[in-house]
């Protein structure tokens, strides 16, 4: 029995209104069109297709791994890296046509995007593909010219993402072949990814998608000697997703957003209202996510917003567009960073519990500022402290260890 | 007041001990903490929160269903409710779901409170009677409902039984002083000494009346020497501390050295702990049925056994013993169980000839409590003397008027009591939209 309002969440992204910032990426959430219509339902503001593709798919069985904190009876399993070595969509384009037109006639505050993918010699491919998704009704095309497995072996996916000519021109054909803005998405397996996201801005793309998934392998059964996930006694190597990935995907956006001045879709990691919060301070001004729905479902969609809109009215901010940007503005090159600024490592008495980890790491990886006094507690020598953090980062106890500033800069 | 032996007993969470232990929830998807609640609280939800450090969500979500989430974080038995409904019961123990509450409760009210958002004013009346969790329950909903809401209690201060009852070291009074100020703050005109007796002619003022008057009067036993010095009504020693607590003055009931409790509810509990924190050396609860069938709640028989006080079992007073008016001991009887009784309960039977003396310088009646307003003419009334309402709605026989709380339901909780007069207001809306039309 609620009173309250919600609070206005909406965004502009290319024209075309986002009632919150939160869509599903190209992903097994969007594995059908029913899938995403129960998602719209539980509130996601938009969905990328699974990418299509006019080919058809076989997937490997099995063909997820993951890592995850031990676990405990105290302590939920919770997975921080999944891989996945899944290819696109394994459902026939004409159905998913169907299934797009279905959405749109059903949904009118929704935003659905069609995620295409062909190779780099098939301009005929790739523009007929968007032809029709745009005629069933699509709000955008997102070009999936990041897919780091399977697809490349055939010059589609990141094959094409890892090649700026490449990504313009497939940029180019399909922007000329239509009239819905296109979103082109990022692998960040490159060196320098604002190179094929300028080449994309330049031919025509109105958005950039950043990130798909991290190159990867899980690890090795140490028994079968085969790699993670095995398939039939062999391995092949995939796509990271999940929290692990998310400094990557910041890091990406940061570097497009210095290059380009368009909108940004931040996908990779975001689990919570706090990473979305992080994605859009850092320039992204909607966010796609996959893994953590995978783990958790769409209902995750409702603690987002809640979240966040919490998280505005506590700093004072009215709208989301308030929010982009404001923490890519405060990155500069490291050269630029002051060279007066220092802080030194305080122990605080109270919090401490005697375990010496801080000592053992400032003394071996750190200089030797650290020394125990009889009672085991830490004792700082201000004059050998160069103020690394080493022992603020190693603390097991909140509040204990603080870097504490002893001269402005 | 003097000393701190009414400071309150359990301390809050860190920010960090509230995440790590939000944490621990597994995240059923079937929340049946949820279904726990007799408010309706989404508890999963703003577990989910805490572990997500959205502690501002975390304190809507509950004020949306609980306007008085500090409150009720502190004295609702869990056990019975959320916490006992948990699935991490199997796992280690069940979420300190209480403890969660308050920590969001007491974050919020360290860091200034938000109001609840209200719908637009709809320019007619609502009276609530009785300030207690019911009617504050009640009036803050028809408030964002929209409506012009006048409280009227009779005592000084609004709270009911939680302002006049519930012991400092449980529920320290600024606590539902700072909820109460909440809803004055959401627009409720709060009129205190205000006793209401003329429900018919408020309903020529008023688009319609929620009752909640509560059941605050002490049931008497009508034995023998019941009204000698040193025998004292339990509820009566719980308002004194209390007031001790808001006026910041000592108590004027001077506590024997034998105290002897009659009663089993948690009125007999709380007035056994209050009296040894008072300085009783030997303080015994004697209820005449069984531990099993004692009302109290197993947390506060636990806490009072820690708090050294004694329980003994099957034992009914006859007669107070009296040395020239002043209590030196009672009589008691010995009992055994017979047949269950229409409560459930198995019912007491005295045994011939078990009489024995016990000697006793303070002895502390708690043995219920009931209606305290005769009844509203015209309202039906169950056999056992409770306003009876339709159990969706509230709403009384009398058009117009609804009623929940301790009054309809007997005497249960403050979350019942939050959740009967949210249920009520929303009745009442209905009601008064069909009546009066949409706007
Ligand atoms: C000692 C004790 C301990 C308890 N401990 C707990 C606990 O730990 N947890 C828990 O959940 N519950 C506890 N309860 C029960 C809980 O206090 C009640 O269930 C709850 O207060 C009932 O709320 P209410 O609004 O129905 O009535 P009350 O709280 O009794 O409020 C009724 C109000 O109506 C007013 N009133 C009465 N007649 C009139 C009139 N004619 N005109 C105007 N105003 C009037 C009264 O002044 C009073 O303020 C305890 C009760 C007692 C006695
Ligand atoms: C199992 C799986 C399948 C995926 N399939 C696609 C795909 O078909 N097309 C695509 O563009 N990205 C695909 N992705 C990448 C995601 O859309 C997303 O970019 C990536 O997982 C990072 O986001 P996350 O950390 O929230 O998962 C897939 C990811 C996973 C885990």
């Amino acid at each position: 029995m609620k009173i309250s309002g919600e609070s206005d969440l909406s965004i502009d992204f290319c024209g075309i209104k986002f009632k919150n910032p939160f869509v599903l990426s190209s992903s097994p959430p969007t594995t059908t069109g029913e899938m995403i219509k129960r998602a719209f339902d539980a509130g996601w503001a938009g969905a990328v297709t699974k990418t299509l593709v006019r080919e058809e798919i076989v997937n490997v069985k099995p063909r997820f791994a993951s890592l995850a904190f031990p676990g405990s009876p105290e302590e939920p399993k919770k997975i921080y890296a999944f891989e996945n070595i899944e290819l696109v969509t394994d459902r026939p384009f004409s159905v998913w046509l169907e299934e797009i037109e279905d959405i749109r006639k059903s949904y009118s505050d929704h935003v659905i995007i069609a995620s295409l993918m062909d190779d780099a010699s098939h301009p005929e491919g790739w523009k007929e593909m968007a032809k029709k998704v745009e005629g069933a009704g699509a709000h955008m095309i997102e070009l999936n010219m990041s897919c780091p497995h399977g697809m490349p072996e055939k010059g589609m996916g990141s094959a094409i993402g890892q090649n700026p000519k490449l990504a313009g021109k497939v940029t180019k054909w399909v922007a000329d072949a239509v009239k819905i803005p296109i979103i082109s998405k990022m692998t960040p397996n490159v060196t320098d990814i604002s190179e094929p996201a300028r080449a994309c801005v330049e031919n025509g793309a109105s958005a950039i998608s950043a990130i798909n998934t991290v190159g990867a392998i899980m690890g090795v059964d140490l028994d079968t000697f085969v790699p993670k996930p095995a398939v039939a006694g062999y391995s092949a190597h995939g796509g990271l997703s999940g929290m692990a990935i998310k400094p990557i995907a910041l890091k990406a956006i940061a570097t497009i957003r210095e290059a380009v001045d368009i909108p940004i879709s931040g996908i990779g990691g975001i689990a919570t209202w706090e990473d979305a919060s992080e994605f859009l301070l850092m320039g992204a001004s909607t966010l796609q996510l996959c893994t953590e729905v995978m783990v958790r479902g769409y209902g995750i969609i409702e603690d987002l917003n809640d979240g966040l809109s919490n998280y505005m009215e506590e700093h004072g901010f009215a709208s989301i567009n308030d929010m982009v940007g404001v923490a890519q503005r405060k990155m500069r090159a490291l050269s630029d960073l002051s060279k007066e600024y220092k802080v030194v490592s305080s122990v605080k008495e109270s919090k401490c519990v005697k375990c010496d980890i801080c000592y053992i790491s400032c003394n071996d990886a750190g200089y030797q500022a650290i020394s125990l006094r009889e009672d085991r507690i830490p004792i700082i020598d201000e004059e050998k402290c160069t103020g690394c953090s080493l022992c603020y980062q190693v603390c097991p106890v909140w509040d204990c260890v603080a870097m504490k500033e002893v001269s402005g800069g | 007041m003097k000393g701190e032996i009414f400071e309150e007993v359990e301390k809050g969470y860190t920010p960090q001990e509230a995440v790590a232990e939000a944490f621990r929830c597994i995240k059923c998807q079937d929340a049946p903490c949820n279904k726990g609640c007799p408010a309706g609280i989404d508890v999963a939800k703003f577990i989910r929160q805490i572990a997500q450090k959205n502690f501002g969500g975390a304190i809507r979500v509950i004020r949306e269903e609980n306007i008085l989430p500090g409150t009720c974080a502190r004295i609702c038995p869990q056990r019975e409710l959320c916490e006992g409904q948990c699935s991490s019961t199997e796992l280690a123990q069940a979420i300190r779901i209480g403890k969660l509450q308050r920590f969001v409760a007491d974050y919020e009210r360290e860091k200034g409170a938000k109001l609840l958002g209200k719908l637009e004013p709809r320019g007619l009346s609502v009276a609530v009677i009785g300030g207690g969790p019911a009617g504050l329950s009640a009036a803050a909903t028809l408030v964002r409902l929209g409506y012009e809401v006048d409280l009227f209690d009779a005592n000084p201060l609004p709270g009911g039984l939680l302002t006049y009852a519930i012991p400092p070291y449980r529920l320290p009074y600024e606590v539902i002083e700072d909820e109460i100020e909440y809803i004055r703050a959401l627009g409720v005109n709060i009129h205190c000494q205000s006793p209401k007796k003329d429900i018919p002619t408020l309903m020529e003022r008023y688009a319609a009346v929620f009752i909640g008057f509560g059941a605050g009067d002490p049931q008497r036993m009508a034995i023998e020497g019941e009204n000698g010095e040193g025998i004292i009504q339990g509820l009566d020693l719980l308002r004194e501390i209390k007031l001790g607590q808001i006026e910041n003055r000592g108590i004027g009931f001077q506590m024997g050295r034998r105290v002897e409790v009659v009663g089993g509810g948690n009125a007999a509990v709380d007035a056994a702990v209050s009296a040894r924190r008072l300085g009783a050396e030997v303080v015994t609860i004697r209820y005449r049925r069984t531990e099993k069938e004692m009302p109290a709640w197993r947390d506060e028989i636990e806490f009072a056994e820690k708090e050294g006080v004694r329980l003994e079992f099957l034992c009914a007073p006859k007669r107070f013993l009296g040395d020239h008016g002043r209590l030196k001991g009672i009589e008691y009887i010995r009992m055994k169980l017979g047949e269950t009784d229409p409560s459930d309960r198995a019912q007491p039977m005295p045994i011939e000839g078990s009489e024995f003396i016990v000697e006793a310088d303070t002895a502390i009646v708690a043995i219920g409590q009931k209606p305290s307003f005769e009844a509203i003419e015209g309202a039906g009334i169950s056999p056992e003397g409770w306003v009876q309402v339709d159990e969706q709605t509230m709403a009384t026989s009398i058009e117009g008027i609804y009623a929940g709380g301790d009054l309809v339901n007997g005497g249960d909780t403050a979350i019942r009591a939050v959740g009967d007069g949210k249920r009520a207001a929303f009745a009442i809306d209905e009601y008064i939209k069909a009546k009066h039309g949409q706007t």
